[in-house]
């Protein structure tokens, strides 16, 4: 009888604290949905001063609209839709670097957007410096559309559902023997092994840390220090692969064409492609 | 009734109209089949009228040596051609030399509506019987009868120039020539090659009659317009032209099958080729070339309209030039409106059209170019001069089309030219919409999907790690279950190993019952069948060749440790009193004998 109590009250403990963490969750959310409606609603008014041509009242609105995405983000409420938004607000205050860093952000989040594809193709378009970054063919999207379409929180949890498919196939068949039950099987465990090797590479990607330039023109140097040589200089919007971090500079990798590169041998244009930047003037994605 | 009256009527008058009309083209041509012919063969001679039917057969005088075989076989053929009528008819007669020798045929003769008109003359060379020089596959020929072929069918590459400017339009004909009512099949055509010269094919082919050295061909004409890229001595090379001619033939034995297939004739492959032409292509002149000149050569106009003239600051003006004219339609490059002029528009790309109007006789078209442009202050009282250059080759110099300033009105805006807030001034693509601003889409605004993207699972490896080890645990002891279920179903042994403990709990519990109710003797002899049955079910054999004889020897050889079969010895001794001794035993030495074998049986399960 005691054990029964005892059993419970801890089942009774236990609701409790998640029924306790859901409902905080959702007053955080509420909090979070109303900030965001108000960031909104100043770039709204933001949008219709600039319609107006009134280029103050635009700035303080757009400025504005930043400040709440911004804070948003530094309660640890991370969206896809509030870094487009937050995108879309430093292109309007003039900083397309930022922008591509941010619209960067929610396409990881939400890789199935066609409007954060749109701006970032139209930011592009203007940016000093021409990218050699070649875009995947458009079979292997076709083909790998998991991979693709879906952020690594959606491809863990199908990864999961496969798993647990798999799981209960196996039961099923220890239990009810029957044959048909291996060729269900065979199917989720080829999904799950998929699906495994997709959430492996990307996750992968991810890890890669990337960056962009924001500051209007910066000079990629030999090493980390303004003592040290500038190799080239690349301008805001520039896309780069972050491959060390020492003293507040950056070693990285630029995607953008460099001149005098022609050398067949990879190495060599690697090389030739890398170069230090301060941390200042590199946004990172 | 009145229809068909007024409809033999009309024809009637048409039938008059025809024949007055063409009155006054008439023409008369003689023709043969074949130019050299050999003593005892025939020749088939048409005298042929265009533009009348209503004349007299024509006066012929043939040389006495020719024997006539048949004729005149007259024929009457009326054709409408791009609307013009052409009436034909022909006096058809059949001759057989006698004699070897060369003979002047014509001219012929023919009055007509008080008119005298003469043909053209033929020669005709009679020759001895020769053996046949052609390509004919001679083994496969079995006939015996010989055709010449090669003046059949040939194929002539002329152009209507043999110097020329770069740039400059030539007319290039290919002519297949075969003999009137031969009839071929297969035609295909290999054109030259020209890759120093852009080609524009001119127009349909062109079929027509030709006498040919007395002899009437029907003619396909291909033509086609070149415009030569690169000055010098240039030659197109030879092109090329198969076919099949079908030759009816004498059949011993025919069918109609064969008839109706086309199996009554021999197919003969033909291939011909043209020679080379020759062509010299001069630079176009260095001296007086204008500045802006872009390379067209030929004969140009050129008309401008620009809509709207009156308009405000920023609002667009579209700039229509068209220019029209011979020559290469396609390469004619950008009017240019004056630099200075256009320092206050803003101007966006040039849009073309070409548009070829005539391949008859040559290129011929226009060439519109659409050009927006905008106004940026209302001082711009003009859209700047348009001037074009081109080069004629018939007068063999430069030529500047300009088109004087057009005057416009700008008044002011009420809307101040935008903040750059967004990239303007995307180019306008052909045939599409012209975008006028390209922009950035919209912020997002769904509140429906709208949470925390941060707190994925996936950033939570110790839930992660109990989601995929919990299922592999489940399994791995549901395997175990279900192995343990296989095997108390399948092995018996097993399964009385298994329960053996289960079953002695529950007889011990049936001995505890009987110790309150105070049965000795039942007590003893529960304890006693408890543990041998026990012992029984462990090393799985019946319990009847289990007996208090023979259970210490087979413990023994089980490996039972002595101590618990000495235990075992004094509990069954135990209840052997107790069963059988006459002697009332107290109800805690029963008691004792029960915990003693139920640690017997715990020993004995740890052991067996």
């Amino acid at each position: 009888m005691r054990q029964n109590n005892i059993l419970i009250i801890f089942i009774l403990s236990f609701v409790f604290l998640f029924e306790g963490g859901y409902l905080a969750d959702a007053f955080a959310r509420d909090n979070q949905a109303d900030t965001f409606f108000r960031a909104n609603k100043e770039y709204s008014a933001g949008q219709k001063a600039m319609a107006e041509r009134k280029k103050e009242d635009a700035v303080g609105k757009f400025e504005q609209a930043v400040s709440l995405y911004e804070q948003l983000i530094e309660s640890g409420f991370i969206n896809g839709q509030i870094y487009y938004n937050l995108g879309n607000a430093c292109y309007r205050l003039g900083t397309p670097g930022k922008a591509i860093m941010y619209y960067r952000r929610a396409e990881e989040l939400l890789p199935r957007d066609a409007d954060i594809k749109a701006n970032i193709n139209l930011l592009k378009r203007d940016f000093v410096d021409r990218e050699t970054v070649g875009q995947k063919p458009e079979i292997l999207k076709v083909a790998c559309f998991w991979y693709f379409y879906l952020n690594l929180s959606e491809i863990t949890a199908i990864t999961i559902y496969i798993y647990l498919a798999l799981i209960a196939s196996i039961l099923s068949i220890i239990f009810l023997r029957q044959q048909w039950i291996r060729k269900i099987i065979i199917i989720f465990a080829s999904c799950f092994l998929v699906l495994v090797i997709s959430l492996g590479l990307k996750a992968y990607n991810q890890s890669v840390e990337m960056g962009v330039v924001i500051a209007d023109e910066s000079n990629i140097r030999y090493g980390p220090g303004e003592e040290y040589e500038a190799r080239f200089k690349i301008h805001e919007g520039a896309e780069v692969r972050i491959e060390e971090k020492r003293d507040k500079w950056y070693k990285v990798y630029v995607f953008v064409d460099v001149e005098d590169v022609h050398d067949d041998e990879g190495k060599k244009e690697t090389e030739s492609k890398t170069g230090w930047i301060p941390e200042s003037e590199i946004g990172e994605i | 009734m009145m229809r068909k009256v007024f409809s033999i009527i009309i024809f009637v008058f048409m039938l008059n109209m025809i024949s007055t009309a063409y009155a006054k083209e008439v023409k008369v041509v003689i023709s043969v089949d074949k130019n050299r012919v050999e003593i005892g063969s025939h020749i088939r001679l048409t005298v042929g009228v265009e533009g009348a039917f209503d004349t007299d057969i024509p006066k012929l005088s043939m040389p006495q040596s020719f024997s006539l075989m048949f004729g005149p076989s007259v024929s009457t053929q009326t054709t409408i051609i791009n609307n013009r009528v052409k009436v034909f008819r022909g006096f058809m007669y059949g001759f057989s030399p006698r004699e070897k020798g060369r003979f002047e045929i014509g001219p012929v003769t023919l009055e007509y509506k008080g008119k005298t008109y003469t043909s053209n003359s033929i020669n005709i060379e009679v020759v001895e019987r020769t053996p046949f020089e052609s390509i004919i596959d001679e083994k496969s020929d079995t006939s015996g009868q010989r055709v010449d072929i090669n003046k059949m069918v040939f194929v002539e590459l002329t152009t209507d120039k043999a110097e020329a400017y770069i740039y400059e339009e030539i007319i290039q004909s290919f002519k297949l020539y075969f003999q009137k009512g031969l009839p071929i099949d297969n035609l295909d055509y290999v054109a030259a090659s020209t890759k120093s010269f852009l080609a524009e094919k001119l127009g349909e082919e062109r079929r027509y009659e030709e006498v040919r050295d007395g002899i009437l061909y029907n003619v396909i004409e291909l033509r086609t317009a070149l415009f030569p890229l690169v000055s010098g001595k240039i030659k197109i090379p030879p092109a090329s032209f198969k076919c099949n001619i079908v030759i009816r033939q004498q059949r011993n034995r025919g069918s109609l099958f064969d008839e109706f297939m086309g199996g009554g004739g021999r197919r003969y492959p033909v291939e011909r080729s043209t020679e080379p032409v020759k062509l010299t292509i001069n630079p176009l002149p260095a001296v007086d070339k204008p500045e802006v000149f872009t390379g067209a050569v030929g004969k140009y106009t050129m008309d401008v309209l620009a809509k709207p003239t009156k308009l405000k600051v920023g609002d667009p003006i579209t700039l229509t030039i068209n220019i029209r004219g011979e020559g290469n339609i396609q390469t004619i490059g950008e009017p240019l409106l004056d630099p200075d002029g256009m320092k206050n528009f803003k101007a966006y790309d040039f849009e073309t059209k070409v548009t070829i109007t005539d391949r008859g006789y040559g290129i011929k078209g226009e060439k519109l170019f659409n050009k927006v442009i905008e106004p940026q202050s209302e001082d711009n009282d003009f859209i700047p001069g348009i001037s074009f250059s081109y080069f004629d080759p018939e007068l063999e110099k430069y030529k500047t089309l300009t088109y004087a300033p057009i005057p416009i009105e700008v008044e002011r805006s009420e809307i101040e030219i935008p903040i750059h807030l967004s990239v303007e001034g995307a180019g306008m693509a052909k045939g599409q919409v012209k975008i006028l601003t390209k922009d950035i889409l919209p912020i997002m605004s769904d509140l429906y999907s709208f949470e925390n993207q941060g707190s994925a699972i996936y950033k939570r490896p110790f839930i992660l790690a109990i989601i995929f080890l919990v299922p592999i645990l489940i399994v791995v002891a549901c395997i175990y279950v279900q192995r343990q279920r296989e095997l108390l179903h399948t092995d018996v042994g097993y399964a009385r190993k298994k329960r053996a403990m289960a079953h002695a709990q529950k007889h011990l519990s049936n001995a505890r019952e009987l110790l309150q109710l105070d049965n000795p003797s039942e007590f003893y002899a529960t304890l006693a069948r408890t543990i041998l049955k026990h012992i029984a079910d462990k090393l799985n054999v019946t319990p009847a060749s289990v007996t208090s004889d023979n259970i210490y020897d087979i413990l023994e050889k089980r490996g039972v440790s002595d101590d618990v079969i000495k235990e075992l010895r004094q509990c069954l001794e135990s209840c052997d009193y107790g069963r059988f001794s006459s002697g009332q035993l107290s109800k805690a030495q029963m008691e004792l004998t029960l915990d003693t074998t139920e640690q017997v049986i715990m020993h004995l399960e740890k052991q067996l």
